[in-house]
């Protein structure tokens, strides 16, 4: 936010004030070179040469998937795992301009680019996990296959990422100066939101609905028709999670992009948040008491697989909700966060035991992990993060008003 | 639970007493929540109670329906069917004049054609006709006609080289690992005791046959057990001690019973004598 | 829904299936009756006419010629494993990208220690799950009974090998640019062509019959009742997930030589389709719901605006 003198060349100081925030680009670069930059970068580059090995020898070279195992970490993380910490958008979008709650304005700006990243980068591990990416467009435009659970979510991801990247514009119109396109994207909000959230609803449970097609594949204590439901619900406790977390690291690492309202509201924000996650993960875990009736499969419980089913649901569902409860009564906005934290984890856990552990799980030889897939997931996730703060320090997310000399 | 009906009427009991149970926590969980000051455990024990109440009917309900296991009741005990594999064996030769001279009704063989003798592969294409699976395939329709009448009447051959006289079954190169001995039949053909017999729908298998789909496998546990300690010489009634377990020799296993002296040389030996 | 990890089948068990399965076909049959294109719902009755295998496993002596068949009829690679080579059995193997079908040996109780022998490939099923996974069409029932692939419509999402309750669609992960979804066709080639499937002419024990799935049923009862102590009277298939062309009879307990008897009676499409009439639903009902909710919650921040400057002369919002 550095005054600069009038250049004629206006191009040029466009991207020096846009790009390279005021520097010039020798500096700009200088500035990468910190520690963690050159990590990430060294990460990435890795990433992008198995990419490279996944498409000239075949996924084989980086995933461990087989015909019993076909969906690895690539889909268990990149897909059920972002799509439910993605659920920011909807979660506090409704809030905000369905439910009428203005104290999550500060918010939600963040929550929705974490939602567009989320579902973004999705469909970038969805690039690399499809044996023909190039034909991603195909049930959308080429040919349909209606029966198919997987069908709708494809449509709903492309409907759901392009109004989260309208819901963002107003941001992006913003930053770029484009007052008019501001203000008609400003006008779309609530169509967007309603449109939104009917997406989610749909998604989120469409994920689990997946699964439904697989009764004896999937471990009875996690099979259930329920499972829309269960990860519906689930969606919410991570968006809501998902928030918390990433407010609280945005208001330490990143502070400087934020206004004073912004960072101020954080832990009144936190404690509302955490008080209705902890109301969510209670109802999630009351569904998932439910699906065990349901399927009348309480002796499973003192098999191996149900000792893990109870770790997942007493420890990482129920045990969040009684912490949560006691941080609100406690007004303790750290272990609200920490909390969330455990929530997040929770739901990850959950995701991938569906995807990944208890798929197949009277198979043998099921190989879950390897290492490329997962340094794949790390470098894609890396560039999430860098992507995102790359935004954060130039677009309006973390502050109501852009800098002075743009108002 | 015997019936569809009967499991859905429980779940669901239970799915309701849970669910009930449920609310009143949370209701619990709200109250506990939100409400700050005093007044707290007024607001929250019933709930509690009553929660914990619906709770505990659930888990007895699920006590008193305890599943059992039945007992699975086992198969019958099914045999395998070793039909002719036909192209090892070739084409038959078939002597239509012998059979004139045998009977005098052309319908036994030349069936639902009234008067006329049509030949067999008139009707009976060489792969079974799928709009009519009543129907064989001429090979099978030979062979349960022809085999079948000879059986019966005990007159013509029954054995697969009787008729395939230009078999091309590779002669038997396997031997048995534990008595060298290259004759299957032999042993397993003939009713001798202690050893397992050929099934009887194995009964037209020569020794070449076997080998196709028999492969004796080496055990190296019974391998060992064989090596004698002492010499034959001298010792030929092996069951005097070894049936009875005198002077700590050891017993016949459960497997070898029926088997003669005269079959104990076949496999056991002194070890500078083991293949 | 009792799952695999529930009771052992037992007598009572297999006549609830039978009653599910007539629940099931009633359920399926009895409401709608309109044959929906997009949603691929047919009636099970119609899978009547399609083609189909009947494989007997009291024949089946595994000599592993029908894999070698298998191969010749579709020009795949030779067998890693040549047919001699009875070693394969010592583990359970499953359909790969090379071979559309594989047969295994399992051990039974009988007296003088024989294997039972089954022969693993695509069940094609009446109404695939792997069809209704396929979200652009790849896989689908063609009306002559076979399951087929189609490779250029495939983009490669591994659904199909997700939903399949048999396992048996497999994936070409070692190709990069053109990976197929490999699995056994009923070689549709050549039943176009009026011929039999490779394996079906192969097999020289007669273990394999090739024919209309009615007539098939109709041929498995009446061994069955030829031979009641040879066949445990029940085919395998005429019902399983919705039934499937390719049927099994059995002198041993189908559990135990690699047929899962817990897949229930209903058709696996069914499974999603309660899900997916719920999309339309929520389409309909939650603009309402929403809007509702917004134009609530606008009235009231207009109401509590309203009457913010009527008592304090301005607005102080959090």
């Amino acid at each position: 936010m550095t005054q600069h003198a009038a250049h004629v060349d206006t191009s040029s100081s466009w991207i020096r004030d846009k790009i390279f925030q005021g520097l010039s680009p020798g500096e700009y670069l200088k500035s990468l070179l910190t520690g963690i930059n050159v990590v990430a970068g060294l990460v990435i580059i890795a990433g992008l040469a198995l990419i490279v090995l996944r498409f000239t020898q075949g996924l084989e070279a980086i995933t461990g998937a087989s015909h019993d195992q076909p969906w690895g970490l690539l889909l268990g993380v990149g897909l059920f795992c972002a799509v439910p910490l993605s659920a920011t958008g909807y979660v506090v979008g409704s809030a905000v301009y369905l439910f009428g709650m203005r104290q999550y304005r500060p918010v939600v700006k963040n929550a929705v680019l974490i939602g567009f990243l989320g579902y973004l980068f999705a469909v970038v591990f969805l690039l690399i996990d499809l044996g023909r990416p190039w034909r991603i467009y195909y049930p959308l435009f080429v040919a349909y296959g209606p029966a198919s659970v997987m069908f709708l979510v494809a449509w709903h991801v492309a409907l759901y990422l392009s109004v989260q990247f309208l819901e963002f514009s107003p941001d992006l119109f913003q930053w770029l100066g484009l007052r008019k396109l501001r203000r008609w994207a400003r006008k779309l909000t609530v169509g967007l939101t309603i449109f939104g959230v009917i997406l989610s609803t749909l998604h989120q449970s469409a994920l689990g609905a997946m699964y439904l097609l697989t009764p004896g594949k999937l471990h009875p204590l996690w099979y259930s028709p329920y499972l829309p439901w269960l990860f519906f619900v689930s969606s919410i406790a991570a968006g809501l999670a998902m928030v918390i977390v990433v407010s609280a690291l945005t208001g330490r690492f990143l502070a400087i992009r934020a206004d004073a309202p912004y960072l101020a509201s954080l832990d009144y924000i936190t404690l509302s948040l955490g008080r209705g996650a902890a109301l969510v993960l209670f109802t999630y875990f009351g569904l998932k008491l439910l699906s065990i009736a349901h399927g009348n499969h309480w002796n499973l419980l003192a098999t191996p697989y149900g000792y893990w089913f109870l770790f997942e649901i007493l420890g990482l569902v129920l045990l969040p909700s009684i912490l949560l409860l006691i941080a609100t009564r406690m007004n303790s906005v750290p272990l609200v966060r920490y909390t969330a934290l455990l929530t997040l984890v929770g739901i990850l856990v959950n995701r991938l035991n569906v995807s990944l552990f208890v798929f197949n799980w009277n198979l043998p030889h099921r190989e879950w992990f390897h290492w490329g897939e997962a340094l794949v997931v790390v470098a894609v996730i890396t560039m999430e993060i860098l992507v995102y703060r790359w935004i954060v320090n130039r677009m309006p997310v973390l502050r109501a008003h852009e800098s002075p000399e743009d108002s | 639970m015997d019936t569809l009906l009967e499991f859905i009427q429980f779940t669901k009991a239970t799915e309701y007493l849970l669910a009930v149970a449920f609310l009143f926590g949370f209701i619990a969980f709200w109250q506990l929540l939100w409400h700050r000051g005093r007044g707290l455990l007024v607001r929250v024990v019933p709930s509690v109670v009553l929660s914990t109440g619906f709770a505990g009917l659930t888990v007895g309900l699920l006590a008193t329906n305890a599943t059992e296991q039945p007992q699975v009741p086992q198969p019958e005990k099914p045999f395998l069917s070793v039909t002719v594999l036909a192209k090892l064996y070739g084409p038959a030769a078939f002597d239509h004049d012998a059979h004139l001279r045998l009977t005098d009704d052309c319908a036994f063989c030349h069936h639902k054609s009234g008067e006329a003798t049509p030949p067999c592969k008139t009707c009976h294409t060489p792969e079974h006709d799928p709009q009519n699976l009543a129907k064989p395939a001429l090979a099978h329709v030979y062979h349960v006609r022809c085999i079948g009448c000879h059986k019966e009447n005990q007159i013509g051959p029954t054995v697969c080289a009787g008729c395939h006289l230009e078999a091309a079954v590779p002669p038997l190169t396997l031997k048995h690992p534990l008595t060298d001995i290259a004759d299957c039949i032999g042993c397993h053909g003939s009713d001798m005791p202690g050893i397992p017999l050929m099934p009887p729908d194995h009964a037209d298998a020569t020794n070449g046959v076997c080998q196709l789909c028999h492969k004796p496998q080496l055990d190296p546990e019974a391998l060992a057990k064989r090596a004698m300690p002492h010499e034959i010489e001298g010792f030929e009634e092996c069951l005097l001690c070894h049936g009875e377990g005198i002077a700590a020799a050891p017993g016949v296993p459960e497997d070898h019973t029926g088997r003669t002296n005269q079959m104990c040389a076949m496999c056991h030996m002194v070890p500078q004598q083991i293949p | 829904m009792k799952s695999r990890a529930d009771a052992k089948p037992n007598v009572s068990r297999r006549s609830f299936l039978q009653g599910a399965a007539a629940a099931g076909a009633t359920i399926a049959m009895g409401g709608n009756l309109r044959k929906s294109n997009a949603a691929n719902i047919q009636q099970v009755s119609d899978s009547d006419g399609h083609a189909g295998v009947l494989v007997d496993l009291t024949r089946c002596i595994g000599c592993r010629i029908c894999e070698a068949a298998c191969v010749a009829a579709n020009d795949l690679p030779e067998l890693e494993a040549p047919v001699e080579d009875k070693t394969v059995f010592e583990s359970r193997r499953r359909t790969d990208t090379r071979t559309y079908t594989v047969v295994n040996r399992y051990a039974t109780s009988d007296a003088l220690g024989d294997p039972v022998y089954e022969k693993v490939q695509c069940m094609h099923c009446a109404e695939p799950a792997c069809a209704s996974a396929c979200l652009v069409g790849a896989l689908h029932k063609t009306p002559e009974g076979p399951v087929i692939y189609d490779q250029d419509l495939c983009i490669g999402c591994r659904y199909c090998l997700i939903a399949c309750p048999f396992n048996i669609p497999t994936y070409e992960y070692d190709r990069a640019l053109d990976p197929k979804v490999q699995k056994c066709h009923m070689c549709y080639h050549r039943i176009s062509r009026g011929e039999l499937p490779g394996c079906v002419a192969e097999c020289p024990v007669d273990a394999l019959t090739y024919g209309r799935r009615r007539d098939l049923i109709k041929l498995a009862r009446n061994r069955i009742r030829q031979y009641p102590d040879r066949y445990i009277d029940h085919i395998y298939g005429e019902h399983e997930a919705g039934g499937t062309s390719w049927l099994y009879i059995s002198g041993a307990p189908f559990d135990d030589v690699g047929l899962p008897t817990d897949l229930g009676t209903q058709p696996f499409p069914v499974y999603t389709k309660e899900f997916l009439s719920f999309v339309p639903l929520v389409l309909v009902v939650w603009p309402a719901l929403l809007g509702g909710m917004y134009l609530m919650s606008r009235a009231r921040e207009q109401e509590d605006d309203t009457e913010d400057i009527h008592v304090h002369g301005g607005s102080e919002r959090p």
